[in-house]
Order: structure tokens, then C-alpha cells, then sequence
């Protein structure tokens, strides 16, 4: 049972920064994933909270207690590789039991022949032994205690590794991408393992992963990392609907947001839009006119578009460029006039059986849906007078 | 059977045909030079094993193993035989074992790596004969710099090459001197090969102090690449030869008669080619013995993954 609180973190390898002053406070008890895309800073962030790495600056704090100078064994973390890291030479048993020999046997304990004669060797290993083949059992790995690393398969060396962190009952879970070794099938079986092992433990999980569905279907909270810092952190529900940042909307949801400058779009759409956030008949002449609305990114996710029913005016037209099919929807990419990257709609099958590439297409956005960005990418929420002052700044009035 | 079967199983069995024939057109040069340069010369010299012949004589007679019976006579032979165990048996665990010694305490400092990879490395490169000249001017008895060195601390040394019972350890310190380096190389790449994560986890296990990390992860890691190394030293160990023929020819007194010096000494300086082939054979069954081993072990403990 322990919180752990980052503060202010930051770290260098050589010139650069990998991670610019990071701070972050992990609940006891809590599944907090670190997503974000590969070279983020979000392993070496976890490393630093296992002792494994240094930070050049900031504090890092276990239950209330700062363990900048602790070793790794006396910090009562427990860690998951990705390359699970199994001792290649032992069995799965001797795999299980390394961190309970460590810890309970003295370095002459632990000695081939010469340890066994010493006092208390022997009920000392008997004790490792009996917890080593519950927690085997408890992972469904009994009848592998024998073999070794070599001869299992992923997911099984998957649940050795994590059994070794098991094994020492720790107050802290820390994964690094645990998962993103095993075929995707075997990855959904064991993302659910995952998450009833924590709802059993109720210890603290940190959890490093580059896959948005695995942060948000295991977290309570996640915290979204690019460029070494952190941008947002959330529950992930509110990543998806209410995110802060262009990045996080376009980080979370599959498909990925469709980001269109609000130039663009029909200005009846941007005056819903804008209408929703406070803005109609707010005296912001020209509102859906070209030049006031030149920074506005829209963000508009998948499901919020749909195929235009005829005699709507407030519809983006565009040409069709390929279908998707995925069994329970329809992705469809349409080419928009004026807009770089296609945009992404996501239907039921029912609607779009007959659309043929190179097809016009109306679609329909849902206003209340929409998440408006400035051109930095800060998310622009519904405060009139702030957006306002933003938009003349932009515009230069 | 049908027609068009009948046809099909025609040109399944030309396709098969063609396929060996490319097959043998492509192992062919390897075989030609194999043959050539390893398997025949091999099977001549078992041939020769079982003759009189003389090098350049006209005539030989074929003896069956009347050269191995004699061999075990020999008083010489069994002299160097024994010696070549000895120097094996010394040489190869202080080569071994010093190699990974300094090759972790390289691996675990940060600067200079490359330097003392290279420093160590360098006997190796040198040639051997040459260098046996520098060692001699080393341990000359009077002026050599050794017993200067050993003289200042009031040490009389001794005469090195020319003494019965130094002469053996004299030229093991060569041997190690000039494999320490190729064994160190072959350690510090088994040691980068060593995945970094296993350290993490030992870290995490709580395995963190020297002695436990070394028997935890390093040393059983290192184990196969320890395993080739050995055979490697002890190949090399066998084949000791530069040396004896620069520096001591086998003296004083056969002392540092070494297999392949008596070898090189019955079949090109007494010209008994015949006898010199068992020799050679006696050699060549310890290689082989050694390789086959070599190639055993690491099958089957090579691959932990």
C-alpha cells in the first residue's frame, strides 16, 4: 500500500532532455498508465520511480517516504519488463523465488553447498519454496515450476514475470509494456488478467504503455507524456471527451480525431459550434467569417459525423476516398476541399453498404460533440470573453 | 494412374532431379577445396602413419602400427606428451580465468575501455616469433631485464630458459601473455551480450551487491562463451610451437618438448616422415577430441532462449 509522488522531475541523457521537470502523485492503490508515443520520457520516468535510473533533479516519494537514495530492493517496488527478463539458466521456480532468496537468505546462506549446513537454511528455503508454488498456482503456472524460460511460450513467460514481482507481496506494481510481446489475441486475454490481479492486490500499479486502448481499459487514471512532459492526466473517459490539449484528443479514440481549421468548415456548423460555447449573438461581428476564425482548430471525433440526410445546408461535402470496413462499423475517409488529411467518419455498416469510392458525400457534424483548439493546440472551452480576446489577438485587432 | 497424373509426377520427378543437380553445382568449389586441402592431406598423413617412409626416399614400406608401438617407447615422445599436458593443464585456467577477471573489471569501469581493450589485445597481434626474441632479451640470466628488476629487490634469478624447472612456467607466461588479450575480447563480447534488463531485474530482486549480480546473471550468462573460450585456449595451448623452436628447441634436457615441436623435429629435421605422421596423428585425434566437445557442449548450452 503506498502513494508515490513525483516531483518535479527531470532528466538528461547526455544533451538531451528526456524528461523537463515532470510532477505527478500516484494514489495509493490506484492503475496509473503512462502512455505516449515511443521517446516520451515515459520508461525512464518509470525507471526512476524503481531506482533503476537517477533523476538529475526533483524528489521521488513512496508512501510518504523519499527514497531518492534507496536502492531498487529497498524502495518495495516490484517490476515487470517488457522483455520479462528471466534468468535464462534457472526454472521457472528458481525464477519465482530469486527475490524471496535474496531478501531472506545472508550472502553465506545463499552459498552452493556450504549455505544448506548453516542454521535455519533449510526451513528458510522450505518457506520459499511453499510460497513460490502458491503464487504459481494463484497464476496458473503450477506445472510449469520445473522448465525453463526457453522452453515456455509468451504469455506463459508473461505470467513468470509477472509471479517474480508477485511473489514479495510489494506495495508497488511497476510494468513496463508488458504486454507488447504477445500476439494480439493472448494481449486482450492478459489485459484482462492484469486488471482483476490489481482489483485482487489493490496495490499501487504504475503502468508504462504506447497503446491508448490498453491505458484506457486497465486505468483509473492516465497520464498522457509527450516530449518529456507530462500534458494531461485523467481519468480515461475524460481524456476521450474533455481533453485539454489537440495532442490528447488526437492521442485517445480509434479512429483518431479529425483536426479541421475551423476556416473550413460551413459557417453554420462553426455558428452551432460556437452558439454551444457561449458565443451566439455575443456581438463578435463576422463570427463565421474567414479571417476572425483563422487560428480555430475543430476537433470532430468519428462517431460525431454522420451521413447528411438532403435539404441540410449546414453539411461538409466532400468525395469519398476509400471504405473501411471493420464488422460492427464503417470508416469512412472523405476528401474535404481545402483540408489536407481526409476526414474520418465512423457509421454503421446499414448506411454506407451502397457508397462506392469517388461517391459525393454530405455528412453531418454533431455540434454539441465538437472540441474546438487554438492554433498552439490548447483546447478553447466555452468562457466567451476569454475566447473572444484570444480570437482579436490572433487576428491582429 | 492417369495420363495427366502420370505426367505430373514426371515433372515433379525432373524438377527434383534438376534441384540436386544445381545443389551439388553449388556446394562443389567449397567441396573441391575441402577435399583438397583438409580431407586428403588427413588421409594421407594416416596413410603415411603406416609406413617407413623417409622424407625424399624413393621407397617406403608400409609397417601397419609398428610407428604407434614405437611411439610409446619413446622416451622423448612420452616426455613431450607429458609436458604438453602440463602446459595445457597450467596455461589454459590462468588464461581462462584472468581474461574474464580483467574483462569485468573493464566491463564495470566506465573510462578508458578502449584503451585497455587495445593495450591487452596488442600481444596478440604481435608475431610470436618475434616477440619470443623480445622475451628472450627479457629473461636473459645476467642482462635481461627481468632478474635486473628481481636483482635491485635482492632476488637472484634465475636462468630462466636454460634451467629444467623454470623453463616450462617461463614459456607459459609467454603462452598467457599472448592469449590473454584474444580471450579477453571474446569475454568482453560475451559480457555486452548480456542483456542490460537481467541486470535491472537483479536490481529489482534485490540481487544488487557484486557477488550476488555475478553468480545471479554474469557468470551464468557468460557460461557458454567461458565453455568456447576454454576450448579455444586449449586448442591454441596444444599447438605451442613459435616459441620452443625461437627460444629453447625442446631443452634444455627435453624439458620443454612440446608435441608439435617433436613432431615438427622427427619428420623435418630427422626426416622420419613416417614416424612424424603418427605424431601427427596423435595430434590431430586431441584436436578433433577437443573440437567435437567444443561442439557438443555449446549445443547444448548455448541456446537458453
Amino acid at each position: 500500500m503506498a502513494a508515490i509522488a513525483l516531483e518535479s522531475i527531470a532528466k538528461s541523457f547526455g544533451h538531451a532532455p528526456v524528461l523537463k521537470g515532470v510532477s505527478l502523485a500516484i494514489r495509493d492503490g490506484e492503475f496509473l498508465s503512462l502512455v505516449g508515443p515511443s521517446g516520451c520520457g515515459k520508461t525512464t520516468l518509470l525507471r526512476i520511480i524503481a531506482g533503476l535510473e537517477l533523476q538529475d533533479a526533483g524528489r521521488v516519494a513512496i508512501d510518504a517516504r523519499n527514497v531518492d537514495g534507496l536502492a531498487p530492493k529497498a524502495r518495495d517496488v516490484a517490476m515487470v519488463f517488457q522483455t520479462y527478463a528471466l534468468y535464462p539458466h534457472m526454472t521457472v521456480a528458481q525464477n519465482l523465488a530469486v527475490p524471496l532468496v535474496m531478501r531472506r537468505l545472508s550472502s553465506l546462506q545463499r552459498l552452493p553447498i556450504l549455505g544448506r549446513l548453516l542454521p535455519g537454511t533449510a526451513s528458510t528455503r522450505a518457506a520459499i519454496a511453499r510460497e513460490v508454488r502458491e503464487v504459481a498456482a494463484t497464476l496458473g503456472i503450477g506445472e510449469l515450476l520445473g522448465r525453463r524460460p526457453g522452453q515456455l511460450s509468451g504469455g506463459q513467460r508473461q505470467r513468470v514475470a509477472v509471479g517474480r514481482a508477485l511473489v514479495r507481496r510489494p506495495s508497488v506494481f511497476l510494468m513496463d509494456e508488458p504486454l507488447s510481446n504477445l500476439d494480439a489475441k493472448l494481449r486482450v486475454a492478459m489485459r484482462a488478467e492484469i486488471k482483476e490481479l490489481h482489483a485482487r492486490l489493490g496495490v499501487t500499479f504504475v503502468y508504462v504503455t504506447h497503446d491508448q486502448a490498453e491505458a484506457m481499459t486497465l486505468s483509473d487514471r492516465v497520464a498522457l507524456m509527450m516530449d518529456g512532459a507530462l500534458i494531461q492526466i485523467a481519468p480515461p473517459h475524460i481524456l476521450h471527451d474533455d481533453p485539454d490539449d489537440a495532442r490528447v484528443a488526437e492521442f485517445f479514440g480509434s479512429p483518431p480525431i479529425n483536426l479541421v481549421p475551423a476556416a473550413t468548415l460551413p459557417p453554420r456548423l462553426l455558428a452551432a459550434t460556437l452558439g454551444r460555447l457561449g458565443f451566439a449573438g455575443s456581438g463578435l461581428a463576422g463570427f463565421g467569417s474567414a479571417d476572425a476564425t483563422a487560428g480555430l482548430i475543430v476537433g470532430i471525433r468519428p462517431q460525431a459525423l454522420m451521413l447528411a440526410p438532403a435539404g441540410r445546408e449546414d453539411v461538409l461535402h466532400g468525395r469519398l476516398r476509400f471504405v473501411e470496413h471493420l464488422g460492427a462499423d464503417l470508416y469512412l475517409h472523405v476528401d474535404l476541399a481545402g483540408v489536407a488529411r481526409p476526414l474520418v467518419a465512423r457509421i454503421a455498416p446499414a448506411e454506407g453498404q451502397s457508397l462506392r469510392p469517388g461517391a459525393a458525400v454530405s455528412l453531418l457534424a454533431d455540434a454539441a460533440a465538437l472540441l474546438l483548439f487554438d492554433a498552439a493546440g490548447r483546447r478553447v472551452r466555452g468562457q466567451t470573453g476569454d475566447v473572444i480576446i484570444q480570437l482579436r489577438e490572433r487576428s491582429g485587432t | 494412374m492417369s495420363a495427366a497424373t502420370r505426367q505430373a509426377v514426371c515433372a515433379i520427378a525432373r524438377r527434383r532431379w534438376l534441384e540436386s543437380l544445381s545443389a551439388c553445382a553449388l556446394i562443389g568449389p567449397a567441396m573441391f577445396l575441402l577435399l583438397v586441402l583438409f580431407i586428403l592431406p588427413a588421409m594421407a598423413v594416416l596413410a603415411i602413419a603406416a609406413t617407413d617412409w623417409q622424407f625424399g626416399a624413393r621407397t617406403l614400406r608400409f609397417v601397419g602400427l609398428q610407428n604407434f608401438a614405437q611411439l610409446l617407447e619413446d622416451e622423448t615422445f612420452r616426455r613431450s606428451f607429458l609436458n604438453t599436458l602440463v602446459f595445457v593443464g597450467a596455461t589454459v585456467p590462468v588464461t581462462v580465468v584472468l581474461s574474464l577477471a580483467l574483462a569485468l573489471v573493464i566491463e564495470s569501469g566506465r573510462s578508458l575501455r578502449a584503451f585497455y581493450r587495445a593495450v591487452h589485445f596488442l600481444p596478440f597481434m604481435a608475431t610470436l616469433a618475434a616477440a619470443a626474441i623480445a622475451w628472450e632479451a627479457l629473461l636473459h640470466p645476467t642482462i635481461g631485464l627481468v632478474n635486473q628488476v628481481l636483482g635491485s629487490f635482492g632476488v637472484t634469478g634465475a636462468n630462466w630458459l636454460r634451467d629444467e624447472t623454470t623453463v616450462l612456467p617461463a614459456l607459459g607466461v609467454i603462452f598467457v601473455w599472448k592469449n590473454l588479450g584474444y580471450a579477453l575480447i571474446l569475454f568482453l563480447a560475451g559480457l555486452k551480450a548480456i542483456p542490460a534488463d537481467l541486470y535491472d531485474a537483479a536490481d529489482v530482486d534485490g540481487a544488487d551487491d557484486v557477488i550476488a549480480r555475478l553468480s545471479t546473471v554474469t557468470l551464468p550468462l557468460i557460461g557458454p562463451v567461458a565453455m568456447f573460450v576454454l576450448i579455444v585456449v586449449a586448442l591454441r595451448a596444444f599447438e605451442v610451437f613459435d616459441t620452443i623452436k625461437v627460444l629453447t628447441q625442446g631443452g634444455p634436457a627435453k624439458a620443454s618438448e612440446m608435441l608439435l615441436y617433436t613432431l615438427y623435429v622427427e619428420s623435418f629435421e630427422f626426416m622420419r616422415t613416417g614416424y612424424g605422421a603418427a605424431i601427427a596423428v596423435v595430434f590431430l585425434a586431441i584436436v578433433i577430441g577437443l573440437t567435437l566437445l567444443q561442439a557438443r557442449v555449446l549445443d547444448r548450452r548455448v541456446h537458453y532462449q
